[in-house]
Order: C-alpha cells, then structure tokens, then sequence
C-alpha cells in the first residue's frame, strides 16, 4: 500500500460512515418522529453532528491526497468525464447539505417536519456519492476493482457502520422496533459480505492473469489478514445476534443492549478497516506492468 | 488522435536501457521517475525427453514502453483537472499548472506511463520529446538506440511499413486504449504466457515515488 492511499483509506470509509449514519437516522429514527409528529430528543440532535464530523475528516484526508492541493478547485473541470470530478462535486454538495441540515435540528428541534425533505435530499445526495465513489475504482487497468463487486462492498460498508453507530447510540432513547431492524442489519450486512467473499475469489480467477495474481497476493501474502477480516465479520454476526435477542420492549432491560452492541461495533471497525486495507493492497495492473 | 506513434522491434533489442537512460537525461529525471521503461520478460519449463533426460525451454525478451499517446486514452478521461491532455498532434500532454497529483491518471493507464514527481508534487510523462520534433528531430529514446529497435513517425506510415500489430505478452489488450505503439514481438513471445512467463525486473522499472 503506497503512503497516497491511506488518505485514501480514511476518506472513503469516513464517508460511507456519515451516508450510512445519516441514512439511517432518516430511516429508522427521524421518519417515525416526523410522522407521529413528536419533538427530536436532544440525544438525536448528536447524531448528525457525528456524521458532519466524519465528512469533515474526510475533506481533510482528501486533501493530504494530493501532491498539490493548492489546485484542488480545478478537480472539478472535468465533470464530463472523470469519475473523480463528479465525486468532488457530490462530496461538496452533500457535506454542504449535512452542514445546513445539523444546523437547522439545533436551531429548530421540534420543527423536524419542516427540513426533513433537506435530509432526505441529504440521504440521496450521499447514496449518489457513496456509488460515485466506487465507479472511481471501476477501471479496465486494475482488473481486482473492476467489477460491480467494488459498489456493492462500499454500500454494504455504508449501511454496516452507519447501523453499527445508530445501534450503539440509541440504546435507551429509539423504539425496540427501529432497534431490532438494526440489529437484523447488523445481523444480515456480515452474513452477505462473507457469502460474497467466495463468489467475488472465484470471479477473480475467471478474470485473467492480473486478476488471479490479486487471489495470489490475497492467500498468501495478506492471508493473516484476510482471516483476521473474516473473523472480525463472524463476530460481528454473533454479536449482531446477542443484540437481537438483548432488546426487549421492557425499556429497563435495554441497558443489556450495551455491551453487545459495543462489541459489534468494535469488531465492525476492525472488519471493514481491514477490509479497505486489503481492497488496495490486492490490486495488481492489467499486464502487470 | 495520436498522428504519431513508437515502433518497437522487440526481436532486435537487446535490453541495454540506453532509450531509459538517454530519456531520464533529456528530461532529467530524478531518481525513480522513468518516462520510458525497459521490461524485461522471462518464462521457462523443465521438460523430460524421450531419452530420459531434462531440458529446459526458456523464453527471454525485453520491452521498452513509454507514454503510447492513445487513441482512446483513458488517462485524459480520468483527469479530474483537465490537466492530462491531447493536443492537436495528437500529442498527450499533462499542464503542470493544473495538474493537483491525485495520480489518477496513473491508476487508469493500463501501461503505467504517468509517473509522480514527490518534489514537484504532480505527474509527469513522455511527451514524444515534442521539443525535439518541433526542430524536425527525433525523440532521444529513438535515436539513442544501439540496436535500432524504436523508431518513431506518423501512424500511417509505421503502419504502412510494418502491420498493425500492437500487442505482445504481456501488455494488455490493446482495444482497451488503442495505444500508437506498433510491435515486431520476440519469436518466443507467443510461448512466453503458457510458459508463465512474467516481468522479472519489476523492483527496477516500478514507481518509486
């Protein structure tokens, strides 16, 4: 892995993170208080803040990308074309959104209704940049990346994280309806990514010389990794579960949704950081040149 | 598109880097940087004869490959600054004024032509030596050659004098780019992939910035 890609590493899976969360929250969380017309509890108000803080460390890791980003406002000439120009443009625009949007929840917290449109504007605008992102890496020159497998693991990465946070902050506050859908999230999100592995190996080695030799680098030389990864992705299942069958409708016996529900987050971190170190460490280019 | 193009006679080279080494001093190139880079290409088997004894079936060629000025170039379309280009003469060329080093350009080359300047802090990359041709010269990687193993002028010429043949293992498939690069391959070029053969001086050709 080349000192230019953790940066890299940082921005994309910081901001999968912020889409994830915020999507979520819309989903889950917000869309219930809108519709029954309740107050935001102020412990809500936070959540957004966490996503506006993580597409901050984003901008900042995109800009240590650069060997010159004194030019960076010229990343956005070629819209036509490049994949890169339009994920700096989705990227400004939904970080500007989110920026507006916490601001209103703080100003006006009990007149939710009023903006929510904004935040689901939000919501699309990220699920745009989060597939923007990953049509980035689709290249004919690096057969590993090139393929619909890339979306899918950055938003099967979105919505992990994002319902990995909700959970882990909304353990006395949310409904035991919205807690159990993101413990089923926590739950299915790992099950599908380890039922991918398998698919997207034997893929690889259909895909040519390069392609193969990515297999290669993966059984051998970052095999440690790979099973710590998978590991991690087992255990996130399992405590995906124990947080399952720990929520109950009894708001008392939800302090037992603690442990496991910090526990998957820690183990989901541990997966999907190991899983964006493997994804640039395996890439081998087309003819190997 | 490109109205020149590289013919490399990879039968006839006997890969003594001269065209690396006389590109690196024309554009003076730190070290690590290489607009133009000599591959050296090897496979070989072990096999029994009928007698009962060993013998080997190696194959060995080099491939001197720098900046193919494509067709198709999938480092313009990638450049999020506009910086990669193509000229008029079908000359791609990057504009060190707009280019921000986000080495884009260097993940969708299939040749790994662009190369990062840490100092400079952007990309840079053969430019056919437009200076010289400018002045009616050659480019020095051509005219440096020992072997007369590169030779360099318009496509419809090269073409006219010596096929349409732009691929060899193991570059990749030329549709992908169209690259103005025409090949006499070596004649153990064609085994070279079911001997598994590869790249074996990748530490001295690789980006090492």
């Amino acid at each position: 892995m080349s000192n230019s890609d953790w940066p890299l590493m940082v921005f994309t899976l910081s901001m999968q993170f912020s889409v994830g969360v915020v999507l979520l929250y819309d989903l889950f969380l917000l869309f219930p208080i809108a519709l029954k017309k309740e107050k935001l509890p102020l412990r809500f108000q936070m959540i957004l803040l966490v996503a506006l803080v993580a597409a901050l460390t984003g901008v900042v890791f995109s800009l240590l990308h650069p060997g010159n980003p004194v030019n960076a406002m010229k990343t956005l000439s070629n819209l036509n074309n490049s994949w890169l120009s339009r994920e700096i443009l989705f990227f400004i625009s939904y970080s500007g959104m989110l920026l507006i949007v916490t601001g209103l929840q703080f100003r006006f917290p009990s007149a939710v209704r009023s903006y929510k449109w904004l935040l689901d504007l939000t919501c699309l605008t990220g699920l745009v940049l989060v597939y923007v992102m990953s049509r980035i890496y689709w290249l004919p020159s690096m057969p590993a990346w090139d393929s619909i497998f890339t979306p899918i693991s950055f938003y099967l990465a979105m919505f992990l994280s994002g319902s990995c946070f909700l959970l882990l902050f909304q353990l006395n506050s949310g409904s035991w309806t919205s807690q159990k859908g993101l413990a089923v999230l926590i739950i299915a999100i790992p099950v599908i990514q380890v039922a991918l592995l398998p698919v997207y190996m034997s893929w690889l080695e259909e895909a040519g010389d390069s392609a193969r030799q990515s297999v290669s680098l993966l059984l051998n030389q970052y095999l440690p990794a790979f099973y710590l990864r998978l590991g991690f992705e087992i255990l996130t299942i399992a405590f995906g579960f124990w947080a399952f069958f720990s929520i109950r409708s009894d708001t008392l016996k939800r302090r037992n949704l603690f442990i496991p529900a910090l526990l998957a987050f820690i183990t989901m971190v541990g997966a999907l950081v190991i899983d964006r170190f493997l994804f640039y460490q395996q890439i081998v280019p087309i003819g190997n040149l | 598109m490109s109205t020149f193009g590289f013919y490399f006679d990879s039968s006839a080279c006997s890969g003594c880097k001269t065209c690396q080494v006389a590109c690196k001093d024309k554009n003076d190139l730190q070290a690590g940087i290489r607009f133009r880079r000599v591959y050296e290409v090897a496979g070989a088997n072990w096999n029994k004869t009928d007698e009962g004894a060993w013998e080997h079936d190696i194959v060995a060629y080099n491939l001197s490959i720098a900046c193919n000025h494509c067709e198709n170039p999938s480092c313009v379309k990638a450049c999020p600054t506009t910086a990669m280009h193509s000229e008029l003469d079908g000359i791609i060329q990057i504009d060190p004024k707009k280019c921000v080093g986000c080495r884009y350009c260097q993940w969708a080359c299939p040749y790994g032509s662009p190369q990062y300047n840490r100092q400079k802090g952007i990309m840079q990359k053969c430019d056919f030596c437009r200076d010289y041709i400018l002045d009616g010269k050659q480019p020095v990687c051509v005219t440096s050659c020992p072997m007369r193993a590169l030779e360099f002028g318009p496509i419809s010429q090269l073409i006219e004098k010596y096929g349409d043949n732009r691929s060899v293992f193991p570059l990749p498939d030329p549709s992908i780019t169209k690259p103005a690069l025409f090949i006499k391959p070596h004649p153990g070029a064609a085994r070279a992939s079911e001997l598994g053969g590869s790249i074996i001086n990748r530490e001295e050709v690789k980006d090492e910035q």
